[in-house]
């Protein structure tokens, strides 16, 4: 874990299972994320991207534990030294073979995993680090009370936990709305009072009340009109240099992501396929996938024929995930290993992730001319 | 230049509600040309789904297309038709297209069955040839396995998959006009471009022009011929999507391509533009220009709303905007 990191997901896995009875009886299970890990560096913002179905919202429920994870750690807001002490404690019981030594290595890292895994928090303690991850959704109709005058929308998690006496409630408020453009006239008005601009102001102003070290937004402009997502986009960048807080974001909208994040994530198939600098990823897009992603978005101004790029296919089901890259079937590249194995996702390039057999490494530019 | 195949003249259209009557259509004139593609743009609440659905005279109750509307196709002012012409005209001269398109299939029959319908009525074909046909147009429509999708019910395609078979069934009489409301808006990107490919090739091929109605401006660029931007009811502008980007008249045209993030711009490039307030609802209008309340150029005139005017210059003819800057 880097220095600087906030927030590290280690090989997170969930899969939902296919409703019993008719003809999906039988145990299986749509493969939602399948074994993704990433950091989210303190003050800065991760991107998510991918199409439909490939994993990017159930990652970020994961993440607030509003769904448990069938397998994965999550740091957060962590000593790096615990976390360490956690992974060297691991790795031994890895190699350990002698049984009453592993029961015994077990209980310690049992113990310690306690203390540093957020999936492994207890009720009380949840709630207490739950504070410093907040999350922003795509419909604030959906997200706010609609019984509940926005004074208390905004300020009922500080009240809950005791950082701010019942007295001061109003007070408290009018700051924090101040923040996001809600005129302290508000205060006592309800959500349906509100335009949806204005509403996810105030689910923006419940989020910061408790100045978070991570906001996770879901599609925050997807349900905005074209001139209200401006608005919104500069006042969350406005409120990441005040409060030095860290964005996991996510969006289907290519252009959004590319504008508000610092490095972004590509996902397929519950898997992350690149990981790369937002610019970088952009000029020069490794994996096939994002290629063709990138290449399918209309640009303005770009004279891209959009239409003349497409190619045909859909990702395959993830109920029978097939081995293999799951890209393999639209992939334009593909080789005979990539049928068989998976390939991991590696450093390509220098800070650019890929997992691709056919991109070549190439961690160290070359300085020849 | 060619008779345009449409021609709507003074559209309006309102909704009487309780306690008054409101315009969510205010005079809207526009052409369609043969094999064009026509982008209706705008923000929601703006018009552009009322206005399509108000071609096809589909409007219910509470709302109402004012009398002295004209929607001309082929000669004949599709508002003045009976019920029984204009169902022969709806899903054969001109079909459509809606965003959602698992709510516009019937989920008791098969897809192949739906589309074969559509031929039974308009063409008159048998069962069997109907049946024909329609796994024929899944295929063109490049459906994987169209002879088999036939016999799948909508449940068992995926969106895009459905939607292909929406535009299938769009195309099955051969219309010569296309509404298509916001028919990519529920996709992925790359089944959109899929999506985007097929209708072009279809107007450029077919000989149809398509109505495309679309609140991501990006979408137009290398894919409609013309667009018309509308706000709160009306018609702001209309030239060439060409124009539209590299001349926007419109203050709120040039406010909208200022604020829409675009790939290759970062945040620590540029900030993107925040327009003032919000867009107006259809029944708390502002007197004179509707935009003038958010505009950064509003001067003594906006308080009576412009006419639609030539954008001005040698070689914009087509170029309109209703923006008193060009009196």
């Amino acid at each position: 874990m880097p220095e600087e990191t906030l927030l590290y997901a280690k090989n997170l896995v969930k899969g939902y299972p296919v409703k019993a009875g008719g003809f999906a009886a039988g145990g299986e299970k749509i493969h939602a994320v399948n074994g993704v890990s990433f950091g989210i560096p303190a003050n800065r913002t991760l991107g998510l991207v991918g199409e439909s179905g490939c994993g990017k919202t159930t990652t970020a429920r994961l993440l607030l534990r509003v769904v448990e994870p069938d397998g994965g750690r999550l740091y957060f807001d962590q000593a790096p030294e615990k976390t360490e002490a956690l992974e060297r404690l691991e790795a031994a019981l890895f190699r350990e073979a002698d049984p009453r030594r592993r029961t015994a290595l077990e209980k310690e890292a049992e113990a310690l995993r306690e203390g540093v895994d957020f999936f492994s928090y207890r009720a009380d303690r949840l709630k207490r680090e739950r504070l410093k991850m907040q999350y922003i959704f795509q419909d604030p109709t959906l997200s706010l009370d609609p019984k509940m005058q926005i004074r208390e929308i905004v300020t009922e998690p500080l009240v809950e936990n005791g950082l701010v006496p019942h007295g001061e409630r109003d007070r408290e408020a009018g700051k924090i709305l101040e923040v996001v453009g809600i005129p302290a006239s508000g205060l006592r008005k309800y959500p349906h009072e509100f335009s949806g601009g204005q509403r996810q102001r105030i689910s923006i102003a419940r989020a910061i009340a408790g100045h978070p070290k991570l906001v996770i937004c879901d599609e925050p402009v997807s349900s905005l009109d074209v001139s209200i997502q401006s608005q919104i986009l500069n006042l969350l960048l406005d409120i990441q240099k005040e409060y030095r807080v860290s964005y996991l974001f996510i969006a289907h909208n290519l252009a959004v992501v590319f504008y508000i994040s610092d490095e972004i994530a590509v996902m397929y198939t519950g898997k992350i396929v690149e990981r790369a600098p937002a610019r970088q990823l952009y000029l020069r897009p490794l994996h096939p996938y994002t290629q063709l992603l990138i290449s399918v978005i209309p640009e303005l101004g770009k004279k891209k024929d959009i239409t003349r790029l497409s190619r045909e296919g859909e990702p395959p089901s993830l109920i029978h995930l097939p081995p293999g890259c799951t890209f393999y079937d639209r992939c334009p590249r593909r080789l005979e290993i990539c049928q068989a194995e998976t390939p991991g996702l590696e450093q390509k390039r220098p800070g650019h992730l890929c997992a691709c057999f056919a991109v070549a490494r190439q961690v160290y530019p070359s300085s020849s001319s | 230049m060619a008779e345009p195949i449409l021609k709507v003249r003074d559209l309006t259209t309102r909704f009487r509600l309780v306690e008054r009557t409101i315009t969510a259509v205010a005079g809207v004139s526009f052409d369609v040309q043969e094999n064009e593609i026509l982008a209706i743009v705008g923000e929601s609440g703006c018009g552009k789904s009322v206005t399509i659905l108000s071609l096809m005279n589909l409007i219910q109750p509470p709302g109402f297309i004012d009398p002295a509307s004209r929607v001309l196709f082929e000669g004949r002012n599709l508002l003045e038709l009976e019920e029984r012409e204009l169902a022969a005209v709806r899903g054969g001269r001109i079909a459509m297209v809606f965003q959602e398109p698992s709510a516009s299939f019937n989920l008791l029959f098969t897809v192949g069955a739906q589309i074969a319908e559509a031929l039974r009525i308009h063409r008159g074909l048998s069962r069997e040839k109907a049946l024909e046909q329609a796994r024929d147009l899944l295929r063109q429509v490049r459906i994987p396995a169209g002879e088999r999708r036939a016999r799948d019910y909508p449940f068992q395609l995926s969106g895009g998959m459905l939607q292909r078979s929406m535009i299938a069934l769009a195309l099955s009489c051969s219309p010569s006009l296309l509404l298509a409301d916001e028919p990519t808006t529920a996709l992925d990107a790359t089944v959109q471009a899929q999506i985007l490919a097929l209708l072009k090739e279809k107007s450029s091929a077919g000989g149809m022009s398509v109505i495309f109605v679309t609140h991501d401006f990006a979408l137009i660029d290398g894919f409609a011929n013309r667009v018309i931007i509308m706000y709160a009811g009306r018609i702001l502008e209309c030239c060439s999507s060409r124009e539209i980007l590299e001349q926007p008249a419109h203050p709120y045209t040039q406010d909208l391509l200022k604020a829409i993030p675009r790939l290759g711009v970062f945040k620590d490039e540029q900030r993107l533009y925040s327009i003032a307030g919000r867009v107006p609802e259809p029944g708390n209008l502002p007197s004179g220009c509707t935009y003038a309340p958010r505009c950064r150029l509003r001067f003594g005139k906006c308080e009576v709303e412009p006419e639609l005017l030539r954008a001005g210059g040698n070689g914009k003819k087509n170029h309109t905007v209703r923006c008193w800057l060009f009196a």
